[in-house]
């Protein structure tokens, strides 16, 4: 028996690759990182990368396994005296190779495939005489018995028969293959049109067999690669060098990710004075150069070596060691980057709304960090991982060779480019030592870019964004629709004549490629618009309206495209143009203004510099004239002292006025049609219907056509001349706004007009679920006065400004200032007002949610406790009674936690005596009551649709059955339909378990139908308190009043 | 502004006093002065005597931080901390193991140090973006794919085969320029041109293919959709809109990375026997000679530093979205 040694570097080796293995594991039972790694999975260079990747890593771990060889007994030796064993330390690897070229060493330098040596040397005659001449090598050629004459033929026989076996061994590898596949799939590996590029899987693994099958046969008899000054077989060198490589590559990026993991996310998640001390850290680490910082540590290891031999039995355990600290090294002085990236995310993930619901449950910092923090920070990890490996491949050369990277016994990459470099200058040159090292670093550095490229697109969703497509069209056509398309577009009667038609769109179909397929986004789309019309295209979220409004500028992105269809702009056929006279149509002919002001215009530019663009473009106008022009335009959307704003950016005006710039943009070349994509969403509400009046106000001056795109009906209502409902990529109704209101045609229109909230509507279920429910006898439950379940005075929130040399706190930005009012049992109150005005703030208060960022003072009374004040068991104790609902159905629930799991952790936070039994049947409860399948507990949240998301978000509250519930914008980001499911479901909710909603919202149309009390905040006060009927009907306040006036209303007969 | 400026000196200061103290714990308390003499004399069996002589001569005799022999403030003064480290922060380095002035040598070696690391900057960073916006602009074509794929295989090479193999090709081959050396005047463009040339090659690729996915990035905001909007040219697009705020990031990355110039290129400069601060570090490290690499991490710390304080400045004159705040 050998006597087995465990290096350092071997037990780190392996325990990684149970890591890995582990890992593997991991994301093959997870469906969303089984997704991912399927795009990767799907990438041909990745896929070829990882079979040659998969090659080098079985050499390294077969040059892994080190044993000392038993040596056999000396003569005479009794059978009791111990074994002794070999000093030198072999590994499996040598002993596979042991009888081969590899390690046979020659003298001296010998070139690739020679049978002589490549330096003369004396050689003693047969006469005695010495003669100057190429010796024969010990073991090149030494089968040859004439080799001037025989090489050549000797040489392609090993040649040939080694490819052979190469062949023999692929066939079996592809035919293994392909019964795994599944025979069946043969012709389409063939093709190569399986999902996992198999073909060329298969033909890399072929040439690499054939590459093997060639060396292996020429090393039967040469040295494939020749010999180096030492005459050890240069292949032979490079082949250790690759466990170099891993070693370094795989152990110093591991070694990083320990501190990089604990500070970058604490960082991020604490904030203040841990903050401080950590980015303090890391600049002093990074400010240190990073060669230097490396020699300076690694001096003081080779001293502390020097001066402890005798820690080492043998050189091979002393190599290792220094390779292992090298590691260590590298990782404790290369962690910075990835600390301050994990400190930037953590720092966007702390404010994500599941973060902020596991804090409303008081879950602790610690459990936060490991459950929500770093399952959502791991991509970036495995991206830095994958892509550090290469770099520190590369930097093991430079290190080596600058005398600081491994053991000069050891084999590495680095040593064999130092020793190679004097070479170079000798004459003829020693070129093949230099050639062996450069083709195995590029094989494995640039398959390592290859597949860690792969990775980066799969795992970073900004990469993913903007990574060009290739549309494949002809590869797979777009599901033919499944209903008949609706056909063509109703002129709208009366007055329509050819002449004054601006634009007629006909039959458009757009096409969309995602991942898996192509489907139809836009189905047979219709519409005509006149001079002086708003055309209104109105559709919930995802109908394809946007996707319409882009393709008529032909400004789609990259994955989706017009594939059939007519768009005819005053006779000019859109869709065929060239680019080049398409260009002359935006701006001049057709203008067009966004949904987001904010980020629509150029942030380093002038905005006069971005108006004069399109009138330079388009018109005769130039210089003075043309700014004049500008700077009319600026006044006449209402921006006041046009002559002196012209030289501003865009980030020095509001968002209202960013909105009327982008329209002075659009119309600055007077255009016939703008096309404006929900131009007022992103807008308060008294700032929306100062915009649409500027619009309506300048297209009656103008008499331009606007197609108007929008998913909100009540917008509509006021500026539309005519109204087109989508739905799934298809126009369901088209008719003239008054008709279209007044008596809508299809039953998907009168659904939405149902859904949509009003004062009228009070007490009565909005959407069809609701309205069936409603039969058995509901009655809305009137509040009793008698229960206050929580009492709110003088409510105050105040963030610190801090200025100067010292950061001192010089004022207070007062975002609360005496918020009071009281809520009861049943009760719902209304907290309304403009963005800004502090609502939510209130409610992260009353949460705790603000401890530590804000300075809060007042009361807030939960069963006879101040919530503000409360600590330890007594917080806990009133975390039960009051929860929240947030606004982003996407941010409020964990991506990688199971529904399950999202429920299950309120419930154990605060009901830790509850039995697991007893949590899975309150979870079952739970998603039954808020109408969802059972089965639910088990799916992550990305296969629920955004209301189902808030159905879930509503349960995870629910868990604990608070008195209370903060409604935080629960329905301002679903769609109107959708908003009437949640309304629903939160009324049949209060009336059974008698819960107080304290809802907070912007939109008024909620309000009215929802709201038993309404208080109407302003810049940190309740400026007006009272019924809803009182507020609503007969405000008192002169913002109320602004408000109310400002809101777009739908009146039905 | 002046407030800012000087709340972040003042924080550069703090860092340097923290880089002091950790390179002297690691040079001083992972290994004992009597281990560096040992090593520098060489062999263990070195006699007591002559290591005792080789610290006296350097000062390294004295206790660490505190002196208990001695009395008043000569307990903090008279250790090595005060004489070997205090001195570091007023940029004073004293003198190497060897007895040289390394204030004097560095002085002497900036120079060639920076012919060779300016016009490799200004080179490198100007082809880079050239050769990304070309690719940008040829995106989703064949050009754009080949031109990624073959930073890719650029940036897998190692940077000694570039120097290498443009030794090989330029002196050795073709003999237009020498295979190492340095010169003053006319002569020096002859010696410096074959590094440069290698260095803006070397780091083409990678800097190249991080510049196009920066330039992609910005192409997918929205307010390149509103200038697509508004009928201009890709070309205007990309040069008037695109460029100009993606150079943004990349113009301070540049300023931070100015002045960290004057610490040579530690390869380049041993490759091609320039006799710049980069070799200088280099055979420190390779003599072991600890007083200077003190110096010169200290050197890099400080020049990081300010390089930091550069890239602020520089952000807040070209973002007008700080300026005017």
């Amino acid at each position: 028996m050998p006597k087995i040694i465990f290096l350092w570097t071997d037990i780190a080796l392996f325990a990684l690759l149970l890591a890995v293995l582990g890992y593997a594991y991991y994301a093959s039972r997870s469906p969303a990182l089984r997704a991912t790694w399927g795009r990767v999975a799907r990438n041909t260079p990745a896929m070829c990368s990882a079979v040659v990747l998969l090659v080098f890593i079985v050499i390294g771990l077969l040059d892994s396994l080190h044993y000392q060889p038993r040596l056999p007994p000396v003569a005479g030796a009794t059978t009791a005296t111990a074994p002794i064993y070999a000093p030198k330390v072999m590994s499996l690897l040598d002993a596979l190779l042991e009888d081969t070229a590899f390690a046979r060493p020659e003298k001296t330098y010998s070139a690739p495939l020679a049978w002589l040596q490549y330096t003369k040397e004396s050689i003693l005659q047969e006469g005695g005489e010495p003669r100057r001449d190429f010796p024969r090598l010990r073991f090149g050629g030494k089968h040859l018995t004439a080799p001037e004459a025989q090489w050549g033929a000797d040489v392609t026989k090993r040649l040939l028969l080694g490819l052979l076996v190469g062949l023999l061994v692929a066939c079996s590898v592809i035919v293994l293959t392909l019964s795994l596949v599944g025979l069946s799939a043969t012709r389409q590996v063939w093709r190569g049109e399986t999902e996992v590029p198999w073909r060329a899987i298969l033909i890399t693994t072929t040439l690499l067999c054939l590459l093997f099958g060639a060396v292996f046969g020429l090393a039967s008899g040469y040295h494939v690669l020749g010999t180096d000054r030492t005459g050890n077989d240069v292949l032979w060198q490079a082949l250790k060098s690759i466990r170099t490589a891993w070693v370094i590559g795989s152990l110093a990026t591991v070694a990083m990710l320990p501190p990089a993991l604990i500070f970058g996310i604490s960082a991020g998640y604490f904030k203040g004075w841990i903050d401080d001390v950590i980015q303090y850290l890391y600049t002093t680490l990074t400010s240190i150069p990073g060669v230097l910082l490396i020699g300076a540590c690694v001096l003081m290891m080779q001293v502390y070596i020097d001066t402890h031999p005798g820690m080492f039995p043998t050189s091979a355990q002393r190599a290792d060691l220094r390779l292992f600290l090298l590691c260590m090294i590298l990782g404790l002085t290369g962690w910075s980057g990835l600390c301050r990236l994990l400190r930037a995310e953590a720092l966007k993930l702390r404010e994500l709304e599941y973060v902020q619901a596991a804090r409303a449950f008081g879950i602790s910092h610690a459990r936060i960090m490991v459950r929500h923090l770093l399952p959502n920070v791991m991509h970036i990890v495995l991206i830095t991982v994958v892509l550090q490996f290469s770099g520190l491949v590369l930097y093991e050369a430079v290190l080596s060779y600058l005398g600081i990277g491994v053991d000069p016994s050891m084999n590495s990459f680095g040593s064999m480019i130092e020793k190679a470099r004097l070479e170079m200058s000798r004459d003829p040159m020693i070129w093949w030592n230099l050639l062996t090292a450069f083709l195995f670093m590029l094989a494995l550095v640039l398959s390592a870019n290859l597949f860690s490229d792969a990775v980066r697109d799969a795992f970073d969703p900004r990469t993913r964004a903007f990574r060009p497509k290739r549309f494949k069209l002809g590869a797979r056509s777009p599901q033919s629709p499944s209903a008949a398309p609706f056909s063509g577009g109703i002129s709208n009667g009366d007055s329509s004549s050819a002449s004054s038609l601006v634009l007629s769109v006909t039959d458009l179909d757009i096409a969309i490629d995602t991942d898996d397929q192509v489907r139809f986004a836009v189905k047979a789309l219709a519409l005509t618009i006149h001079r002086g019309e708003t055309f209104a295209l109105v559709g919930e979220s995802g109908s394809g309206k946007s996707m319409t409004a882009m393709a008529l500028m032909r400004l789609l992105p990259e994955a989706l495209r017009v594939v059939g269809g007519r768009v005819d702009l005053q006779g000019t056929e859109l869709t065929r143009l060239s680019e080049a006279a398409m260009r002359s149509v935006r701006g001049a002919r057709a203008g067009m203004i966004f949904q987001e002001p904010g980020t629509s215009l150029n942030p380093v530019m002038r905005i006069g510099e971005q108006i004069l663009e399109p009138i330079e473009r388009h018109t005769a106008l130039r210089g003075a004239q043309a700014r004049a022009r500008a700077v009319q335009w600026l006044g006449r959307v209402g921006i006041p002292d046009p002559d002196v704003r012209i030289d501003d950016y865009s980030f020095q005006f509001s968002g209202g006025q960013k909105q009327r710039i982008m329209i002075a943009i659009a119309l600055a070349a007077e255009p016939e049609l703008l096309i404006a994509d929900e131009p007022t969403t992103a807008l308060d509400v008294t700032v929306q219907a100062q915009v649409l009046a500027l619009l309506a106000d300048i297209q009656k001056e103008m008499g331009m056509a606007v197609l108007l795109i929008t998913h909100d009906l009540a917008v509509v209502r006021h500026v539309a001349d005519t109204v087109a409902l989508m739905r799934h990529g298809e126009i369901v109704e088209t008719a003239p706004a008054e008709q279209f209101f007044a008596s809508p045609k299809h039953p998907y229109a009168r659904e939405l007009f149902d859904a949509i909230p009003t004062f009228a509507k009070r007490g009565r279920a909005l959407s069809a679920q609701g309205q069936a429910r409603e039969g058995v006898g509901r009655t809305r439950a009137i509040p009793s006065q008698a229960t206050e379940v929580l009492q709110v005075e003088q409510l105050q929130v105040h963030y610190p400004i801090r200025k100067g040399l010292l950061r001192r706190i010089v004022a207070y930005n007062k975002v609360v200032q005496g918020v009071s009012f009281t809520l009861h049992a049943n009760e719902t109150l209304a907290l309304v007002g403009g963005s800004g005005c502090g609502k939510t703030t209130v409610a992260k208060a009353l949460l705790r949610l603000l401890d530590g960022s804000a300075s809060i003072e007042g009361s807030a009374i939960v069963e006879y406790t101040n919530i503000l004040q409360a600590s330890g068991a007594a917080l806990k104790a009133l975390r039960g009674q009051i929860q929240i609902v947030f606004q982003d159905p996407f941010a409020s629930l964990d991506p990688r936690m199971r529904v399950g799991a999202i429920l299950q952790e309120g419930i154990a936070a605060l009901r830790p005596a509850w039995s697991a039994a007893e949590q899975a049947r309150r979870i079952a409860y739970l998603l039954e009551r808020v109408g969802l399948p059972e089965s639910s507990a088990l799916r992550y949240p990305h296969e629920f649709s955004g209301g189902q998301r808030q159905r879930i978000a509503i349960a995870r509250a629910l868990a604990v059955e608070p008195k209370i519930l903060i409604l935080d914008e629960p329905t301002s980001a679903l769609d109107v339909s959708v908003q009437a499911q949640i309304l629903d479901l939160l009324q049949d909710l209060q009336r059974e378990t008698g819960m107080a909603y304290l809802f907070i919202t912007h939109n008024f149309g909620v309000v009215e139908y929802f709201a038993d009390r309404v208080a109407v905040m302003d810049a940190g006060h309740i400026v007006e308190l009272g019924t809803a009927a009182q507020v609503l009907q007969t405000p008192s306040h002169a913002v109320t009043k602004e408000l109310l006036a400002a809101v777009p209303r739908l009146e039905f007969a | 502004m002046t407030g800012y400026i000087i709340r972040r000196l003042l924080y550069g200061v703090l860092i340097l006093v923290g880089v002091n103290l950790f390179t002297f714990v690691l040079f001083f308390a992972v290994n004992t002065p009597d281990d560096m003499a040992r090593l520098a004399i060489g062999g263990q069996r070195v006699s007591v005597d002559a290591v005792e002589k080789w610290k006296i001569e350097r000062g390294y005799d004295k206790p660490l931080f505190l002196n208990i022999k001695q009395e008043g403030v000569k307990k903090y003064t008279e250790t090595i901390f005060y004489q070997r480290s205090v001195p570091l922060l007023t940029f004073d380095f004293g003198a190497s193991d060897e007895g040289r002035d390394i204030g004097r040598e560095i002085k002497a070696r900036m120079w060639p140090s920076l012919a060779l690391a300016v016009p490799t900057f200004v080179l490198g960073l100007a082809l880079s973006i050239a050769f990304s916006l070309v690719l940008v602009f040829f995106r989703t074509t064949a050009l754009d794919f080949w031109g990624v794929v073959l930073c890719v295989v650029m940036l897998s090479i190692s940077g000694l085969f570039y120097i290498i193999a443009g030794q090989w090709l330029f002196s050795k081959i073709l003999r237009l320029v020498p295979y190492s050396g340095f010169a003053g005047g006319w002569d020096t463009l002859k010696f410096l041109a074959l590094p440069i040339i290698v260095a803006v090659i070397a780091g083409l690729g990678s800097e190249a293919r991080f510049l196009r996915s920066l330039f992609l990035e910005e192409i997918g905001k929205d307010y390149v959709r509103t200038a697509r909007a508004k009928g201009l040219s890709e070309r205007v697009v990309l040069f008037k809109h695109v460029l100009r705020n993606a150079l943004l990031p990349i113009l301070t990355g540049a300023v931070a990375s100015l002045p960290l110039l004057f610490m040579g290129s530690l390869i380049a400069e041993s490759f091609f026997g320039i006799p710049g601060l980069g070799s200088y570090t280099l055979d420190a490290l390779s003599g072991q000679d600890f007083s200077i690499v003190r110096a010169m991490v200290f050197l890099g710390s400080s020049l990081y530093i300010v390089g930091l304080i550069m890239a602020d400045i520089s952000y807040t004159l070209a973002d007008p979205r700080v300026r005017f705040d």
